[in-house]
C-alpha cells in the first residue's frame, strides 16, 4: 500500500473510532431499526417493536445503576425502588394533577435523585455487603409504602389510566407540520425511548470521561488513596448516587407512560436483580456494556417466551427426524427463567468482565503473569537493556 | 549527643516549623500505638521517622493525614493564615492543605492508566463539578488540557515519561513507586509524607529513589519519611526522629542518632 493511502486509512479509522461518527451511526441506527424488524419479523413485528422499547428503557435504567455500580464500585441491590418511585410520581402527576410527561419526567428525576440523597448520606459510609443490604432494605420499604398507600397510589390494585405522552411543537416557530400530537404508535414510542436513552448515554458518557469520572473511578480502586489525593468520598459517593437515582426514576416515568398502569408488581426485587444483570454482564464501569448487556438479556428473555426447540424445529425442516424430535419437546414459558439462569451461570464462567469490557479489568479477572511480563522485571534490570 | 528527654531543643529553636505533633496519642482498644509523641518538621529539610517493625511509625503518619485520626493530642500546621490545627480533620481536607503521602503497601488506582492515577492526584487543585462534566463548556476544556499536561510533567520529573498509557497495576514494582510519589505531588503539597519508599528496592532503585528525593526538595517541598534502608536515610536525612514502642526514644542529626546508645539498644537489643 502507498504511504498516502495508510495515511487515508488511518484518518478514516481515527474518524470512524471518534464519537461524532459513534453518534451518526445511533442515530441513524435507531431511526431504521423499526422499518427493519418490520422487514425482519413480518407478522411478529408489534413483538420486536415492544422488546425494542423494552431495551431502550432498560438500557435508561441500567446506564443509571453502571454509574453507582460500575463507576463508583458500590452495590446497589435496591434499585427498583427508584424506578418506583419515578413511576408513581410521573403516573400522579399526569393524572391528578395534568401535568406534561415532560414536566412530570423532570420532577420525577428530581423526586428520585433527592430519595437517592437522603438515603444515601446515612449509608454511604457502610462498605461493600452492609451497603447493599441497606439498598435492599429501602427497595423493600419503598415497594411497602407504594402497596399500602392506599389513597395515593391504589396500593396494590395497581395505578391505571396513566395517560401518553404529547409532544408540543407549537412554541417553536416555523413549524407547520403536526404541531401538537399524542405519543402512542409503537414506531413514536421508539423514538421517543431512543431519544431519551441517547441523552442518558451522552451524560454517561461525558460524566465518565471527566474529573467527576476519575474521581469516582479512584474511590473504586481505592477509597482510602483517593481520599490522600483530596477526594471528598461522601460527597462524591452521594453525587453519584443522586444522579444514579435520577437515571432510575426516568426509567420508571417513561414504563408509567408506556404500559399507562403500573403496579408495585413491576417494581420488585427481582427487577433491581435482573437491571444488576444487565450492568455486570454487559460490562461494568463502561458505556455501551449495560446498553449490550440490556439488549441481549432484554431479547433473551422476550424471545424465550415461545418454546425455543419448536422454533428451532421451524428452520431444520431439511431433517425432518432432528424437527419432528425438537417439536415435542415440552416447554413452559417459566422455563424460560431456567434457560436464563444457564446463561448467567455460562457468562460468569467464561466472560465474567462482561460483554463490552474496559480493559483494565478483563486484565484483573483473567490471570496475567506470563514469563517476561513486566510485572517480574526490576526497574533495574529495564535500564540495562 | 543530644539529649532525648529535651524534646523540643534538638533543632534550631527560632525557625518556624512547617508541622508540629504535640504529645499525639493513638490507642487501638488497650494497645497504644503511640505514645505522646512530639516533633516537628522543619520546611525544606528531610525529617526522617526511624525505628522497628511495629513502633508505630505508620501509625503516626495516619494520625497527621487523617486516614486513622489521634486519640488525643494536637497536630499543628503553618499555613499562609497561620497555625492551624488539623488532628479533626478528614483526609481530603488535610491533602488540601498541602500535605500528600505515599502509602507502606503501594496504593495506586490499579486498573487506571498511569496517566489517569496522576490526574486524580490534581484533584484538589482544579474544579469542574457534575455540570462542568456534562456540559463541558470551553473553560472546563482548558482545565482538562491543563490537567493532562500538567499530569505529564510531573511524570517526567518522577522517571515514567513514556508510560502514561500503562495500566498503573502492570507497572514494575519500582515505577509504581514512582508514580505513588508522581500522584502525591500532583496534589501540590508543601509536606511530602513518604512511608517506606526504598521497601524492595535493589541498590541501583535506592540510589535513583534519593535522586527523585533530592529533586523533590529543590522543587520546595519539605520531606517527611518512614524508611528501613539506612543507606537512604543516613544518606538524605537532616533530622531523625527515632521511635520504638511508640515512644520517640532519640532524636538528632543523623551522626548524632547513629551513635545513640538507645538507639542502638531498640534495633540490635540491650544485649549489645
Amino acid at each position: 500500500m502507498t504511504v498516502p493511502t495508510v495515511s487515508l486509512l488511518s484518518s478514516l479509522a481515527a474518524v470512524v473510532r471518534g464519537r461524532a461518527f459513534a453518534w451518526l451511526l445511533y442515530f441513524a441506527v435507531a431511526a431504521a431499526l423499526p422499518f427493519l424488524l418490520q422487514a425482519v419479523l413480518g407478522e411478529s413485528f408489534s413483538w420486536g417493536a415492544r422488546t425494542l422499547c423494552y431495551v431502550g428503557i432498560y438500557a435508561i435504567a441500567a446506564l443509571g445503576l453502571n454509574i453507582v455500580v460500575g463507576y463508583c464500585g458500590l452495590l446497589n441491590l435496591g434499585f427498583g425502588g427508584f424506578m418506583l418511585i419515578g413511576a408513581y410520581t410521573t403516573g400522579i402527576l399526569m393524572k391528578e394533577y395534568g401535568f406534561s410527561f415532560w414536566a412530570a419526567a423532570l420532577v420525577s428525576v428530581g423526586h428520585g435523585a433527592l430519595w437517592g440523597i437522603i438515603l444515601g448520606i446515612p449509608t454511604l459510609r457502610l462498605t461493600g455487603d452492609y451497603f447493599a443490604i441497606v439498598t435492599f432494605g429501602f427497595s423493600q420499604l419503598v415497594t411497602m409504602t407504594a402497596m399500602n398507600w392506599d389513597r395515593i397510589t391504589r396500593g396494590t390494585k395497581g395505578y391505571p389510566g396513566i395517560p401518553r405522552p404529547e409532544v408540543d411543537l407549537t412554541w417553536i416557530p416555523g413549524v407547520s407540520f403536526r404541531h401538537q400530537f399524542q405519543i402512542t404508535s409503537i414506531y413514536e414510542y421508539w423514538y421517543l425511548v431512543a431519544a431519551l436513552l441517547a441523552l442518558c448515554l451522552f451524560v454517561a458518557d461525558r460524566l465518565l470521561r471527566s474529573r467527576l469520572g476519575r474521581a469516582w473511578q479512584a474511590l473504586r480502586e481505592d477509597e482510602v488513596a483517593a481520599e490522600a489525593c483530596g477526594i471528598n468520598a461522601m460527597w462524591y459517593k452521594t453525587l453519584a448516587f443522586a444522579i444514579s437515582a435520577g437515571y432510575g426514576a426516568l426509567a420508571g416515568s417513561i414504563i408509567a407512560t408506556y404500559d399507562t398502569m403500573i403496579s408495585t408488581k413491576v417494581f420488585d426485587f427481582m427487577t433491581s436483580v435482573y437491571v444488576l444483570c444487565y450492568v455486570v454482564l454487559g460490562g461494568m464501569g463502561t458505556v455501551l456494556g449495560p446498553l449490550a448487556g440490556t439488549a441481549l438479556l432484554v431479547t433473551l428473555v422476550e424471545w424465550l417466551r415461545e418454546n425455543p426447540a419448536a422454533q428451532l424445529a421451524r428452520v431444520m425442516s431439511w431433517w425432518p427426524a432432528a424437527a419432528d424430535w425438537l417439536a415435542r419437546v415440552p416447554y413452559q414459558p417459566d422455563m424460560r427463567f431456567v434457560l436464563y439462569g444457564i446463561l448467567l451461570i455460562l457468562m460468569i464462567r467464561f466472560r465474567p468482565e462482561g460483554l463490552l469490557p474496559n480493559r483494565a479489568r478483563a486484565r484483573e479477572l483473567h490471570e496475567h503473569g506470563e514469563a517476561g511480563d513486566p510485572d517480574h522485571e526490576s526497574l533495574f534490570e529495564l535500564r540495562q537493556r | 549527643m543530644t539529649s532525648t528527654s529535651d524534646l523540643h531543643t534538638g533543632q534550631a529553636a527560632n525557625a518556624e516549623a512547617l508541622l508540629e505533633v504535640c504529645s499525639v496519642t493513638k490507642r487501638f482498644g488497650g494497645v497504644t500505638a503511640v505514645r505522646e509523641a512530639n516533633l516537628k518538621l522543619m520546611p525544606g529539610k528531610v525529617t526522617s521517622l526511624i525505628g522497628p517493625n511495629g513502633a508505630g511509625k505508620t501509625t503516626l503518619f495516619n494520625a497527621i493525614t487523617g486516614c486513622i485520626p489521634a486519640t488525643s493530642g494536637q497536630i499543628l500546621v503553618r499555613t499562609a493564615q497561620g497555625l492551624r490545627r488539623i488532628e479533626q480533620l478528614r483526609p481530603d481536607r488535610i491533602t488540601r492543605l498541602g500535605i500528600a503521602r505515599t502509602f507502606q503497601n503501594i496504593r495506586l488506582f490499579s486498573n487506571l492508566t498511569v496517566l489517569d492515577n496522576v490526574k486524580v492526584g490534581l484533584h484538589p487543585r482544579t474544579r469542574a463539578g457534575m455540570f462542568g462534566a456534562i456540559l463541558r463548556p470551553p473553560w472546563v476544556t482548558r482545565e482538562e488540557a491543563t490537567i493532562t499536561r500538567s499530569a505529564m510533567r510531573y511524570l517526567e520529573f518522577c522517571g515514567l515519561e513514556g508510560r502514561d498509557g500503562d495500566v498503573a497495576g502492570s507497572l514494575p514494582y519500582g515505577y509504581q513507586r514512582r508514580l505513588e510519589i508522581a500522584r502525591a505531588l500532583a496534589t501540590g503539597p508543601r509536606l511530602l509524607l513518604l512511608d517506606e519508599p526504598a521497601a524492595g528496592m535493589n541498590p541501583a532503585e535506592s540510589r535513583d529513589l534519593l535522586d527523585l528525593i533530592r529533586k523533590i526538595l529543590e522543587s520546595g517541598v519539605t520531606v517527611f519519611l518512614i524508611e528501613h534502608d539506612m543507606r537512604v536515610v543516613m544518606n538524605i536525612s537532616d533530622y531523625i526522629y527515632v521511635l520504638d514502642h511508640g515512644e520517640i526514644i532519640a532524636e538528632g542529626t543523623p551522626a548524632e542518632v547513629r551513635s545513640n546508645p538507645r538507639v542502638i539498644e531498640a534495633y540490635l537489643g540491650s544485649a549489645h
